[in-house]
């Protein structure tokens, strides 16, 4: 019975099928039946069959899954260096290894201070420390703008009125803040 | 139904090693196939994936012939003329 080419073929989606590598040649060979014009309908339906069988035939050695998951755990490394800083080491095969493996799951602890998690710790750190006067791992500095204003009207509600040394902790907070 | 482990030609190419190449058409959309009847194992890529089933090709041999049905008059079966390589890999057609 001849056949009769799909409509809507065009735009249809399109569905992964996995076939074992070692079956493909005969998986693909058996299609060969539908590159010939007696298995469909008409001239036009054998030359749209012709065209997607034979564009399906190229596919089935065109992307293997393995080669897709290995696409899907390099992006999952540059994300997790990027964001956590994970360091990988690789050495390149075959067979390709990739030290560490991919853990099931990540914690939000910082690995490298030039991630991106690790520049907005460093951000908060710098922050809390010039405002708050907090000793963070990497900033110990003091006063704080806080302690610096805090002096300031202090020294005014006491009526001290040296104006050059609350210019000069003025300046100070200044220079905090920028 | 034809026997597996039937004569084997010239460095062990037989009938389950057909040589199928595929290519794409000037037109962008337009397909072609063109079959040899056989395919040496040396030409086949050891290269995973696709060791042993992908043809090789960079393998010399390969390149010339994919550069004659390039460069030559040939088309798909509705005259379209064939312009690159897009794969090509064995298949058994018994």
């Amino acid at each position: 019975m001849a056949v009769t080419f799909p409509a809507g073929y065009d735009t249809a989606p399109c569905y992964i099928v996995a076939i074992n590598e070692m079956l493909v040649p005969y998986v693909a060979g058996m299609l060969q039946i539908m590159e010939k014009r007696g298995f469909w309908a008409s001239d036009s339906d054998y030359e749209q069959g012709y065209n997607a069988v034979v564009a399906l035939e190229g596919c089935m050695m065109a992307t293997c899954l393995t080669d897709l998951i290995a696409s899907q755990d390099r992006m999952y490394r540059m994300m997790n260096t990027a964001i956590f800083g994970q360091l990988y080491d690789v050495t390149i095969g075959p067979p390709l290894v990739v030290t560490p493996e991919i853990a099931p799951a990540v914690t939000l602890d910082v690995l490298d201070r030039d991630s991106i998690m690790g520049r907005l710790d460093r951000i908060a750190q710098l922050v809390d420390n010039a405002i708050n006067g907090t000793e963070t791992p990497l900033y110990t500095y003091s006063p704080s703008v806080k302690a610096l204003l805090q002096s300031i009207i202090d020294a005014i509600g006491a009526d001290e009125t040296d104006l050059s040394s609350i210019l000069s902790e003025l300046e100070t907070i200044a220079l905090l803040v920028a | 139904m034809v026997p597996e482990d039937g004569t084997r030609g010239d460095s062990g190419s037989d009938k389950f090693r057909m040589g199928v190449f595929f290519f794409e058409c000037s037109d962008d959309v337009s397909q072609a196939l063109i079959q040899v009847p056989s395919i040496k194992i040396d030409k086949l890529t050891t290269i995973e994936p696709g060791a042993g089933i992908l043809i090789d090709v960079t393998d010399g041999d390969v390149v010339s012939f994919v550069e004659v049905v390039i460069d030559g008059p040939y088309c798909n079966p509705f005259a379209v003329p064939i312009a690159s390589l897009l794969t090509a890999y064995r298949q058994s057609r018994v």
